[in-house]
């Protein structure tokens, strides 16, 4: 079952490669792939590990820049920057890691929402270097264009991630982690090495921000500082949470939920689309806590209960008078 | 039997002045119980967690086997092959039951294979958490976690259990059961050092027991010799430090 899951994405956008399907069904599953990186990297570092940084936004901006600027400034092709990005990305989020080893809860979301706000200023004041609120045009990946090497590209970044966080989370440090999200005390009072468990998911799901963030900047063309916006944020968390935050498959239940509504929407009511979404998310929050997926999981397990009850079974004609 | 774990003149002190040991001297041999009762407030606890690096030590010497390991903090301690079990609930209550075993075993070497064989072994010591090693370990009973984190503590093959108060809060027939789990491990060969308040369980399955009052232990001897004197021992902490009436 998990495998296939994990397969999913990448069956379904090489089948919409294949298919002659309307350009914006494709942007569409494109997007939602990016937006199901982030998330999900988010949810790796919270839902995991416990660490509530709002830095995602900025992680992913930062990939995209670190992509788009190599191949601006070095002339580098753009498919390089699926490469750097995600190692610089490592690294600013092993420096960020270091930021939650001395702060925690609250303080540890305010700082990251700060930095990363500061290099939304940052990208927008430094015209010279990456066009400020002009925008970096950036190389796309090929000179034609079909979107068929991107659809691909964005299945299979998906799937390999679904895998890679199936592992982790199967290993030893994917137990470390969990534990370090349940109780950090009582981790390291056991042996956890919390510093270290901090550190590394911090780089891995920045990391994984940067790639989908250089992935976009190869996809978009055009990249903006809007990208580190209070909305994107929102968004990326809305998602993570809306699927289940500390499910596998939150994050993409999440991005195909809220760019679904965008996506069917958007010939009558795009300007009602953030509206829409924030109140899905609001009412899921409200009434789903565990998210979408623990929803669907109580419907079924009733559903089987109430079936072994008896009380699912067709009324006898006879009974009914 | 030779000397696992030496403590010799150990001092604890939380901030300066509030010192909590005032220097013990125990040892721990290879496959032995050891027990450590005490009235409240003793530093029994104290002591446990200052062997698992949880504690400031301020004086005094941990040996484990040749190594001192006194300061060190719990990872490093963990590594060693010294497995605590906290009185208080340490089990993680949103991973699963396996998880939270799986965890203990890769505290102590990263690898998949030995991990799950250590998993399988010890969960089978334990009929009252096996049928649930796919739960969520907040959902079992209070009992039921505390045998987890036994199990947890056992997977790691440690060469030294610490189990703190283990019984406090669970029913009898918890207690019991888990006293037959101890009395096993003992004869498995396991090292155990217990600090316990249910005195007459802990009598009954140790080799050595220690008195401890006031952050000093003052008497020491098999079970069987402290049984016998037991009566006088309470009298003194009676004498000494009236809060902590016990039997």
């Amino acid at each position: 079952m998990e495998p296939f899951l994990a397969g999913l994405p990448l069956l379904a956008l090489a089948l919409a490669a294949l298919l002659p399907l309307a350009a914006s069904t494709q942007d569409f599953l494109i997007l939602t792939m990016y937006y199901f990186l982030v998330a999900a990297s988010w949810g790796l570092l919270t839902g995991f590990t416990g660490q509530y940084s709002f830095a995602q936004a900025g992680l992913a901006a930062f990939g995209a820049y670190v992509a788009g600027g190599v191949a601006v400034r070095f002339g580098w092709p753009i498919w390089t920057g699926f490469v750097v990005a995600p190692a610089a990305g490592l690294l600013v989020g092993a420096l960020l890691g270091l930021v939650a080893l001395r702060v925690r809860g609250v303080q540890l979301s305010l700082i990251t929402f700060a930095v990363a706000s500061a290099f939304g200023v940052f990208l927008a004041a430094n015209a010279e270097l990456t066009g400020g609120s002009m925008g970096m045009q950036v190389p796309r990946l090929t000179e034609a264009s079909g979107r068929g090497p991107y659809l691909l590209i964005a299945g299979a970044a998906a799937t390999a991630y679904l895998i890679m966080q199936d592992r982790l989370l199967a290993s030893g440090f994917g137990m470390k982690m969990q534990a370090v999200r349940d109780d950090e005390q009582v981790a390291y009072g056991l042996g956890v090495d919390v510093y270290r468990v901090k550190v590394t998911a911090f780089a891995l799901s920045a990391a994984v921000a940067s790639f989908a963030g250089a992935f976009y900047a190869a996809y978009v063309g055009i990249l903006a500082p809007s990208m580190v916006s209070v909305s994107e944020m929102a968004t990326i968390v809305a998602m993570a949470v809306v699927g289940g935050l500390g499910y596998r498959y939150g994050a993409l239940v999440g991005a195909f939920a809220l760019q679904g509504i965008a996506f069917a929407v958007r010939d009558f009511g795009a300007q009602y689309t953030l509206l829409i979404t924030s109140a899905l998310s609001l009412a899921v929050i409200l009434f789903f806590r565990g998210g979408l997926i623990h929803a669907g999981e109580s419907l079924i397990r009733r559903v089987r209960i109430a079936r072994a009850q008896g009380l699912l079974r067709k009324r006898n004609p006879a009974e009914v008078s | 039997m030779s000397d696992l774990l030496r403590i010799t003149g150990l001092k604890v002190a939380y901030e300066h002045d509030i010192q909590i040991l005032r220097g013990i001297d125990l040892v721990v041999r290879h496959g032995s119980l050891t027990a450590i009762i005490g009235p409240n407030g003793a530093g029994k606890s104290t002591l446990l967690k200052a062997v698992a690096g949880m504690a400031p030590v301020v004086g005094g010497t941990v040996t484990l086997l040749s190594e001192r390991i006194e300061g060190f903090d719990p990872v490093a301690v963990r590594r060693r092959g010294i497995a605590f079990v906290a009185q208080e609930d340490t089990t993680f209550g949103d991973m699963t039951v396996r998880e939270n075993l799986q965890l203990g075993g890769w505290l102590r070497r990263s690898e998949r294979a030995w991990v799950a064989d250590r998993v399988r072994t010890c969960a089978g010591l334990f009929p009252a958490i096996a049928p649930h090693l796919d739960r969520r370990a907040g959902l079992l009973s209070g009992g039921q976690r505390k045998l987890v984190e036994v199990a947890r503590g056992l997977v790691s093959e440690p060469r030294l259990l610490l189990l703190d108060e283990p019984t406090a809060g669970l029913s009898p027939a918890m207690v019991k059961e888990l006293y037959r789990q101890i009395a096993t491990l003992r004869q498995q060969g396991v090292t155990i050092l217990l600090v316990e308040q249910n005195v007459r369980e802990a009598l009954d399955v140790a080799d050595h027991v220690y008195v401890l009052a006031m952050g000093v232990n003052d008497v020491d001897g098999t079970a069987h010799d402290i049984a016998s004197r037991l009566p006088d021992i309470v009298q003194g902490w009676l004498g000494r430090h009236p809060a902590g009436v016990m039997a």
